[in-house]
């Protein structure tokens, strides 16, 4: 199999490229996803037949909580590229995931306890699923402040490696927490094998939801993998020519 | 929209603190990295002159 392909989109200006591409995509469709998705979740999807209105937070809560464990494990396997390669990239990218997988993990939380209000009576309970999202978001507050707490870019990167590689482990107990403990949360809904337990009129606008949060945060990563590719190449050739050219276009989206 | 469709049933408070809060984590996303890039590339024509 022919690797040149990665091997030249693995390199710093090549991506730079590729991001200043794609971004603009990644962020257009998902924003014309989620008009929809949440057009369909607060206007055209049917109430509940038990949990009435509020089940429609599910919309923001599911895509919220299914990108805060995606992105963790992107994250980790960047920190793995990181530790045995030492691709500049792959730092680029695990430093870029960090805090937008630590505002999804927080905005989970938060919708789960504005939902655990009205359906269990309580804004928050040390439960198993509960706990190991909030150590998740304490992992990701993790990688972001250490990575503040090198002046060596490349340092803090390889220590950030390492820290999302071991808080890994905590990404298979999350997803099975509901199936492991008696957990006052409940099952998963479409993530499963086998049907949904959900019908089509409700689940549609939840697909939707979830592509556009995926794209959005897609946008997110490549955008501040930029960010982190153009201070860590500046006095390189190509970056003084990028800034130029950037410079020069009024406004970037 | 109708009265009824803001009350959501009597769970307005948390359906739309949902949905705000929501709001304000996609919009972060979007306007932090592309704030920070201006930043940069502020900083990148500076130390060229």
């Amino acid at each position: 199999m022919n690797w040149t392909w990665f091997h030249r989109l693995a390199s710093p200006p090549s991506f730079f490229r590729f991001a200043e591409r794609f971004a603009p995509w990644f962020g257009g469709l998902g924003l014309l996803l989620l008009l929809v998705a949440w057009y369909g979740g607060l206007v055209l999807a049917p109430a509940d037949y038990q949990q009435k209105d509020a089940f429609r937070i599910i919309y923001v809560h599911v895509p919220a909580a299914a990108v805060s464990l995606s992105l963790y494990i992107a994250m980790a396997v960047c920190g793995a590229i990181t530790l045995i390669w030492r691709m500049k990239l792959a730092e680029c990218v695990l430093v870029a995931i960090a805090p937008v997988g630590a505002s999804f993990t927080a905005l989970a939380l938060l919708t789960g306890m504005l939902w655990g209000k009205p359906m269990w009576g309580a804004y928050w309970v040390w439960d198993a699923r509960l706990t190991a999202e909030l150590v998740l978001l304490f992992l990701y507050l993790g990688v972001v402040g250490l990575n503040g707490a090198f002046d060596d870019p490349r340092t803090a990167a390889r220590a950030c490696g390492l820290l999302a590689i071991v808080g890994a482990v905590n990404v298979p107990i999350v997803h099975y927490s509901v199936v492991w403990w008696n957990s006052l949360h409940q099952g998963s809904t479409i993530l499963k094998f086998g049907k949904p337990n959900i019908s089509a009129s409700m689940a549609w606008p939840l697909y939707a939801g979830l592509l556009g949060t995926y794209l959005w945060c897609g946008y997110a990563v490549l955008r501040r993998a930029q960010n982190e590719l153009l201070l860590r190449e500046r006095g390189t050739r190509w970056v003084r020519e990028m800034g130029t050219e950037l410079a020069g276009t009024a406004d970037v989206c | 929209m109708s009265a009824e469709f803001w009350e959501m049933g009597g769970y307005a408070v948390y359906v739309w603190g949902s949905f705000a809060a929501a709001l304000i984590i996609y919009v972060w996303n979007v306007v932090a990295p592309r704030r920070r890039r201006r930043a940069i590339l502020g900083s990148l024509l500076e130390t060229d002159e």
